[in-house]
C-alpha cells in the first residue's frame, strides 16, 4: 500500500494489457492529480483498489433513497473484499474482532448542508449488524458515529444516543460528556502539538472513515485524509501559511495517527451521493453524483474522488498536493498513481442493469476542452471526451510551436466518457520548459483535436 | 444675542459631531457602520422566508469553529466579524432553506480582496441596476445556487438549496435588501 517517488517508469506492453485485462480503470502513464506519479508499478493483488458505485436512483432532489443507498453499500464492500455476502464482506475488513470489539465511524459534519450523511451512515452500521461474530449478530452498541460536537451531529440530522441498549448504536461528539481530546497521548503535526479525540485513542477498536465529496479552498478538496482534522482538538492551526495548502500536515496527521496512535482504519468510504464542486467546503449540494467510493487506501480513494470532482468543474484540484504528497515518503499512505490502481465501477446496483445497457449521454465526438488556468504557471487541467461506444487506444502529447513532441501526457486505452490530464509545464525528461505558447493534441480513432496552452513562468 | 447665537451653533456642531462619533466603531462622523447582523433580513421582511432561530455570530478566529479551514480564506482579508442566519421557505418552497453569511472584513479595500482572492467562488457576473452590491456573481447548479457580492466593508454570500431559475431570482431578492441596508 505504500509509494515512492520514481526516477523512472517503464511499462512493456505485456503488462500494459495484462492491466487493461484486469479491468484496471483510469490507465495513466504519467497522468497523476499533479503530474507527478506516486510509485512503482505493483502488480496484481498489491493494487489499490477502488470501488465505485453508483445508482441514480440513489437520491431524488435533495433527499437520499436509504433503500437504495443500502444496496449500494453492501454491494460496494462485498466487491472492494471479494466475498458472496454482506455479512462476511463486512466482517473481512476487521481482522481479529470479537464480540467485544467497538468500531467508530468518523462522519464529516462541518457542513450542515452537506455531511456524510445520516442515511449512508446508518447503512454501515446496518451492514455491521450482519457480521456474525463470536456466533451471534455483531452488537450495534459497539458502533459509535462520530465527529467533533453534538451540535454539528444534531445540525446534520444525526440523533445523539450514548446509552447502552445492545440493539442501538451509538453517536455523539468528542465533545459529549466525559469524553475530550487526549492529553496523554499528544501527535506533533509540523511542529503544532495536537490532542486526538479521546473517541480515536480509547473508545475505538477499528475507525470506518465516512467523508463526503467536497473541493475545498484550502487544501483542494476534502476527502478521507482530511476528515482527520475533526479527529484532533485544534485543526486551525493545521492550515499552514498561504499557498501551503495544507500539505504537509495533512499526511503528517494521518501517519501519526496510524503510528502513534495505531489507528486502524480498516476502510475509507466516500459519501458522494451529493457533491459540492466550486466554493466549498460550506454551502448547499451542488450536483448530484450519486455515488459511493470505497478503499482501503485514502490516498486512492482521494485521487477518485478528486477525478470526479474535476469532471464536475472543480477548480481547485491542482492545489491538492496533499493527495501527491501523502504517497511519498516519508508518508506513504497509499498511491496516487491510476496505474498502482484497480478501479472497479458498479452502475445501478438497485436495478440490476448491466454498465452496458446504460446510455448514460455518451459523449458523441473525441475533443480536448478548455484547460484551466490558462495561461499557467505550475499546472493546467486540461479535460477531453472520448466518444463513441467502445474503448479506443487514444493519446494526449504536448507540442511546442515547432511542431516538436515534448511530453507524452497519456497513452493508453479508454472507455467512453469525460476525462482529464495535468500537465506540470515540464518534458518528459522532467525538465521545466521555456515561458511560451503549446499545443496539445489529442489522438483517439482517428480523430484529432488541438489546444493552445500559454506556459508562464 | 449675537454671543449666545454663536455659542448655540458652537454647541449644536459639537453635539452632532459626537453623535456621529457614538456610532458603532467611531470612523467619523459622516459614516455609519452597522454589525453584520443588523443586515440580515428579519422576520416578515421577505415574503415567505423565515428565520429559522437566532443568528450565529462569530469574531475573529472564532469563525474557525463553524467553517474550519475556509476560515483561513477570510481572516487572511481582514475578517472581524460574520452573521449566519438560515431562513425557511413556505409555499413552494416549503423543503427549502437558504442562507446567509455576512461577512465584515474590516474596510472596502479587504472585502474587494476576498471577492477577488482565486480561491473564493468565481461565478457569473451579476451587474445592471437590479445587481446587489459594488460587484456581484451568481452560481447557478443543478441543486443549488448562490449569490456573492461585495460592498463596503461586507462580503456576502447568500445561497438556498434548489438549482432553478426561481431560486436564483430567490437569492438575487435577499442579496438587494441585504445591500440596501448596507450605508
Amino acid at each position: 500500500m505504500t509509494s515512492s517517488r520514481p526516477e523512472s517508469r517503464e511499462i512493456d506492453r505485456r503488462d500494459f494489457l495484462r492491466r487493461a485485462a484486469m479491468g484496471t480503470a483510469g490507465l495513466a502513464l504519467t497522468s497523476t492529480l499533479t503530474g507527478l506519479p506516486g510509485g512503482p508499478v505493483r502488480a496484481g493483488d498489491d493494487l489499490s483498489r477502488v470501488v465505485i458505485v453508483t445508482d441514480q436512483a440513489a437520491s431524488s432532489g435533495i433527499t437520499i433513497e436509504p433503500d437504495v443507498a443500502a444496496v449500494m453499500m453492501n454491494r460496494g464492500v462485498m466487491e472492494l473484499t471479494g466475498r458472496d455476502s454482506a455479512g462476511q464482506a463486512w466482517k473481512s475488513l476487521f481482522p481479529g474482532i470479537t464480540s467485544g470489539s467497538r468500531i467508530g465511524i468518523k462522519v464529516n459534519c462541518i457542513n450542515r448542508y452537506l455531511s456524510s450523511h445520516p442515511e449512508i451512515a446508518q447503512t454501515i452500521v446496518d451492514g455491521l449488524a450482519t457480521m456474525e461474530v463470536d456466533r451471534a449478530p455483531f452488537p450495534r452498541n459497539n458502533i459509535i458515529v462520530w465527529d467533533r460536537h453534538n451540535y454539528e451531529l444534531t445540525r446534520a440530522g444525526y440523533s445523539i444516543y450514548y446509552g447502552s441498549d445492545p440493539d442501538t448504536h451509538r453517536c455523539f461528539g468528542t465533545d459529549l460528556s466525559g469524553y475530550s481530546y487526549d492529553q496523554d497521548l499528544p501527535i506533533t503535526i509540523q511542529g503544532q502539538i495536537m490532542y486526538p479525540s479521546v473517541l480515536l485513542t480509547q473508545h475505538c477498536d477499528y475507525l470506518i472513515n465516512l467523508s463526503v465529496m467536497k473541493n475545498h479552498t484550502m487544501s483542494g478538496v476534502t476527502g478521507s485524509l482530511k476528515n482527520h482534522y475533526g479527529s484532533i482538538h485544534l485543526p486551525s492551526a493545521l492550515h499552514g501559511a498561504s499557498g501551503q495548502y495544507c500539505d504537509p500536515f495533512i499526511p503528517d496527521l494521518n501517519r501519526k495517527l496510524n503510528d502513534q496512535l495505531g489507528m486502524i482504519q480498516a476502510v475509507n468510504i466516500c459519501d458522494a451521493i451529493f457533491g459540492i464542486a466550486s466554493g466549498g467546503p460550506m454551502g448547499n449540494p451542488q450536483f448530484a453524483f450519486n455515488g459511493l467510493l470505497f478503499s482501503r487506501d485514502p490516498v486512492a480513494l482521494d485521487y477518485q474522488e478528486t477525478q470526479i470532482l474535476v469532471d464536475q468543474g472543480c477548480g481547485t484540484a491542482t492545489i491538492a498536493t496533499h493527495i501527491d504528497t501523502a504517497a511519498w515518503p516519508p508518508y506513504q499512505l497509499g498511491t496516487n498513481d491510476p496505474m498502482n490502481m484497480d478501479v472497479r465501477y458498479i452502475t445501478d446496483p438497485s436495478t440490476g442493469a448491466a454498465d452496458d445497457d446504460r446510455e448514460p449521454s455518451r459523449p458523441a465526438d473525441y475533443r480536448l476542452e478548455l484547460a484551466y488556468p490558462n495561461p499557467f504557471n505550475a499546472h493546467t487541467v486540461i479535460p477531453y471526451v472520448i466518444g463513441g461506444r467502445s474503448s479506443v487506444s487514444m493519446r494526449v502529447d504536448i507540442y511546442n510551436v515547432r511542431g516538436q513532441r515534448v511530453r507524452a501526457l497519456y497513452r493508453g486505452r479508454r472507455e467512453p466518457g469525460r476525462y482529464r490530464v495535468v500537465w506540470d509545464g515540464r518534458d518528459d525528461r522532467g525538465a521545466l520548459l521555456a515561458s511560451g505558447i503549446y499545443l496539445c493534441r489529442l489522438s483517439a480513432a482517428g480523430h484529432e483535436d488541438v489546444v493552445k496552452l500559454s506556459l508562464i513562468k | 444675542m449675537q454671543t449666545v447665537s454663536k455659542f448655540l451653533s458652537c454647541f449644536l456642531v459639537i453635539v452632532l459631531f459626537l453623535a456621529g462619533c457614538s456610532k458603532d466603531k467611531g470612523t467619523g462622523p459622516e459614516e455609519t457602520i452597522l454589525d453584520p447582523v443588523d443586515l440580515l433580513p428579519t422576520s416578515g421582511e421577505i415574503s415567505g422566508w423565515t428565520p429559522q432561530g437566532a443568528a450565529e455570530e462569530w469574531v475573529g478566529e472564532a469563525l474557525y469553529q463553524p467553517i474550519d479551514g475556509d476560515a483561513e480564506t477570510y481572516l487572511r482579508h481582514g475578517f472581524e466579524e460574520a452573521a449566519f442566519l438560515d431562513y425557511q421557505g413556505s409555499g413552494s418552497w416549503a423543503n427549502t432553506v437558504l442562507s446567509v453569511r455576512i461577512f465584515d472584513q474590516g474596510s472596502a479595500e479587504q472585502a474587494a480582496d476576498l471577492y477577488d482572492d482565486p480561491t473564493s467562488g468565481t461565478g457569473t457576473p451579476w451587474t445592471g441596476s437590479e445587481a446587489a452590491g459594488t460587484e456581484a456573481r451568481t452560481e447557478q447548479y443543478a441543486l443549488s445556487c448562490s449569490v456573492e457580492f461585495h460592498e463596503a466593508e461586507y462580503f456576502v454570500h447568500v445561497d438556498i438549496g434548489s438549482g432553478d431559475d426561481q431560486a436564483l431570482e430567490v437569492v438575487k431578492l435577499f442579496a438587494r435588501n441585504i445591500s440596501q441596508k448596507i450605508p
